[in-house]
């Protein structure tokens, strides 16, 4: 064993970084043994990969339209991908959409979770008024499919990728209020939590350095699971013309858009759509693999 | 250093009210060793968490060192502290070790905080290799040990004990035992201890109560418990009833309201 | 000497774990006739994996070994899941800890001991009333509509025993049954055992963690150790046990009646592990 392996899997760390990376590199060696997580895991390192380096992997740039070459299959000329109904290559569009879904991805999920897990905590552990009013405007939120709240807000805000984010967000918090809440509860009444308030903790740390950490692997688990649904649900707001609007190279509106030559042209809108797929699942088998290493029950 | 005087405590309201703490009166003095013994329903471990502040459902009078555990008064953190049943369920779980035994410390601002905790951990028997372990590292009693040495690091006046060492296994109960008796006389303790197990109260306690339904039965100091010669006819068969498997013995229980 | 009720040849239990076989039983042998045994260890000392293998019931992956493992003259290594099935529950009976846990609870206790007859049918439910009262539960027909949640823990116990007693089986094994009782109600659960396995004739093995509880409840005691069996003595031997283990176990426990400052605490000797 490399001394380096040797000193993450002691028994005895030194420090505080030792043990943290240790567990970490524990955790690591159990999620390797699932086979389909860690493909999962590839395929996101792959997209983010390459929206980092889209400049230098896109073959064209993606808003150079040829009208003369619109339409053509892939292998076509130089394109891979062939083009769109513009003209422009799919494949660097689908390689700068790639950006375009990481950064909604991400965004989202630095919006809402955070709510959610700040609203859950608090509704759980101080129960009373303070519960019953946060979940009633949880429920408000959660009485809505998420696509037609998302629709709306986005309706009154105003079309464009910036506002579709913030749509998706408002309407992707209340389940992870609801998991944190769930998790609060469950563990409010613990014995190390009795022992944090005798020591004189007053309930800000508590919230923060008790009961947040406990929530968030499952919060972690759950927001995975979601990003195939927050990846379509973008595709469907683009789709409508409602997310990210022309020339940029979104995937759902790419669809949207190749829509009409669906027949005889499949591939304008059929790439994208394999692109959003492969996406998802590599998203959802990533989540899977993650509940299985971060549940904390099994520490 | 702990007065209890008229303690009620009254679970659930009107028809279906449970009145756990009945009229409870006792009093440990600083230095002593004190125990509550009854069985399930007792009310000891209710009376045990008034005293820890976790219960704020109570009328009468509950002090410690003088302060009333009734105001969440900031002076509570470093004149009592307790140790708990369950050692797999009183650390958190992602916390080390180390973060379990600085976090006191942190709270109440206290600093030098690197060497008390390795002080601390000597103390209860863990050398340096146990700090920075995670609570699923640890054996039942190692974690049981931190427990202690958490609960330690305050420098409390009283320790409360609430079944310290029922879910351990029968070997490392004696362990634990006499490191709760070394401290003890160390750090001039005055301890608490509730357990239903009248053996380990005798060679903890210099005095005990025994609790049936909420109310104090009998007290009594423990050579009269070890002489087997106690008052009432509940804690008789209670100590009957310790001393393992007898027909005649269990013929006879009663139940006593 | 009749035939014996059971006999365990060099039962061996390991368990696949990512790290590596954990071998929870290694090589234990002991026979039973018609009397009480009690198994006594710690956790981790493979007591309820030995009670287990005896009805078969350990997880799939585990692997059970064992020269000899026969009830009644008949082989349990070898016999199909059929024949298992029905010897469980109606000659071998597992009664276990919490009652929380192995009472159905969307089902009221009566009828669960009602499944457990032998012979379903309209006999089943007069049995089960016979039961309730053979284990001392006084107003039965009230009883008998309850819920698990609605009985405390004493009753419950007394309610698995009940269940567990109904088919008459044979061999009655008995997996820490009253540990998470109180001890006066300990007392009078065990009372019930007493003249149920007396009256009937039946085997018992009491497996506990409680030394002096097994000492007064049993008619021998086996002390297990790290999957192994480090003492065998008959009950009212048990203080002059000579194997260390046992001698130190007993020598840790405090007693109401000794005044010694300081608990003498078990030395665990490595060789103890040893093949």
């Amino acid at each position: 064993m490399s001394t380096w392996r040797a000193q993450l899997l002691t028994d005895t760390p030194a420090s505080r970084n030792q043990a943290r990376l240790g567990q970490f590199y524990r955790g690591w060696l159990q999620f390797k043994r699932n086979k389909l997580a860690v493909l999962g895991l590839l395929i996101v390192l792959l997209l983010i990969v390459v929206a980092a380096f889209a400049p230098w992997i896109a073959t064209h740039d993606p808003y150079a339209q040829d009208l003369a070459r619109r339409l053509l299959p892939p292998g076509a000329q130089g394109h891979w991908l062939g083009t769109d109904e513009f003209g422009r290559d799919t494949f660097s569009r689908l390689v700068y959409g790639a950006r375009i879904t990481l950064m909604i991805v991400v965004l989202v999920a630095a919006i809402a979770a955070p709510i959610g897990l700040l609203v859950g905590t608090a509704a759980g552990y101080l129960g009373g008024w303070v519960d019953a009013v946060l979940m009633r405007v949880t429920d408000v939120f959660l009485a809505f499919p998420s696509l037609i709240l998302a629709l709306a807000f986005v309706a009154a805000l105003g079309p464009g990728i910036e506002n579709a984010i913030i749509a998706i967000a408002l309407t992707a918090w209340p389940p992870y209020a609801r998991i944190a809440r769930a998790e609060t509860i469950t563990i409010r009444n613990s014995d190390y939590i009795a022992v944090a308030r005798m020591q004189g903790a007053r309930t800000a740390r508590i919230l923060w350095a008790y009961i947040m950490p406990l929530c968030v692997a499952s919060l972690v688990v759950r927001v995975t699971l979601d990003m195939a649904g927050i990846i379509l649900t973008a595709a469907g707001l683009g789709f409508l013309g409602l997310g990210a609007q022309p020339p940029m190279a979104e995937w759902g509106a790419m669809i949207s858009a190749g829509r009409r030559y669906v027949l005889d042209q499949w591939w304008v809108a059929t790439i994208p759509g394999i692109a959003i797929i492969v996406v998802s699942l590599a998203f959802n088998l990533l989540g899977d693999g993650l509940r299985d290493v971060l549940d904390p029950r099994k520490s | 250093m702990i007065q209890v005087r008229n303690l009620n405590v009254t679970f659930g309201q009107g028809a279906q009210a449970v009145r756990a703490v009945r009229d409870v009166n006792f009093s440990v003095a600083e230095g002593e060793s004190f125990g509550l013994v009854g069985e399930s329903g007792s009310g000891k471990s209710t009376a045990l968490r008034v005293l820890a502040g976790l219960n704020p459902n109570w009328t009468g009078e509950a002090a410690v060192a003088g302060v009333s555990v009734g105001q969440r008064d900031t002076r509570l953190p470093r004149l009592v502290q307790m140790v708990f049943q369950d050692p797999y369920a009183s650390l958190h779980p992602r916390h080390t070790v180390d973060r379990a035994l600085s976090e006191p410390l942190e709270i109440q601002g206290i600093g030098d905080v690197g060497p008390r905790v390795e002080r601390a951990l000597s103390d209860v028997g863990l050398g340096p290799a146990f700090r920075f372990r995670y609570p699923n590292q640890l054996s039942g009693g190692q974690r049981q040990r931190v427990a202690i040495a958490r609960a330690l690091m305050l420098e409390p006046k009283v320790l409360l004990l609430d079944e310290p060492t029922s879910a351990l296994d029968v070997s490392v109960q004696a362990e634990i035992l006499n490191l709760l008796r070394r401290l003890r006389r160390a750090h001039n303790l005055t301890m608490l201890l509730v357990s239903h197990n009248l053996a380990v109260i005798a060679h903890m306690c210099d005095r005990l109560a025994v609790m049936n339904r909420g109310a104090i039965v009998e007290e009594m100091d423990v050579a009269t418990l070890r002489r087997q010669e106690p008052r009432e006819a509940y804690t008789r068969q209670l100590l009957l009833a310790s001393r393992g498997y007898d027909r005649e013995v269990a013929a006879n229980i009663v139940t006593y309201d | 000497m009749s035939k014996p009720l059971l006999e365990v040849e060099d039962l061996r239990v390991t368990f696949p774990t990512p790290t590596g076989p954990f071998r929870a039983v290694r090589g234990v042998s002991f026979s039973l006739g018609r009397e009480r045994l009690g198994i006594v260890g710690e956790s981790g000392s493979g007591k309820s994996v030995t009670g287990r293998s005896i009805l078969r019931l350990l997880p799939p992956h585990a692997k059970l070994e064992a020269r000899r493992l026969s009830f009644d003259g008949k082989d349990l290594l070898t016999a199909s899941s059929g024949e298992m099935r029905a010897l469980r529950g109606s000659r071998i009976s597992l009664v276990m800890q919490d009652p929380k846990y192995s009472l159905n609870p969307v089902m009221r206790v009566g009828e669960q001991i009602a499944e457990a007859v032998r012979d379903k049918g309209a006999g089943a439910r007069r049995r089960a009333m016979e039961m309730l009262e053979a284990v001392r539960i006084r107003d039965p027909e009230r009883v008998f509509n309850l819920y698990p949640h609605e009985v405390s823990g004493g009753m419950g116990q007394r309610i698995m025993i009940a269940m567990m007693l109904a088919p008459e089986p044979d061999l009655l094994i008995a997996d820490e049954p009253t540990s998470a009782l109180d001890v006066t109600v300990q007392m009078q659960v065990l009372a019930i055992l007493d003249d149920l396995v007396a009256k009937r004739g039946m085997g018992l093995i009491f497996i506990s963690h409680d030394l002096d509880l097994v000492a007064s409840f049993c008619d021998r005691v086996l002390v297990m150790y790290g999957g192994r069996v480090m003492e065998e003595r008959h009950a009212r031997d048990l203080r002059q046990a000579t194997h260390p283990y046992t001698q130190g176990l007993l020598d840790s426990l405090p007693r109401i009646d000794d005044d010694r400052a300081e608990l003498p605490t078990l030395q665990r000797d490595p060789a103890w592990l040893k093949d």
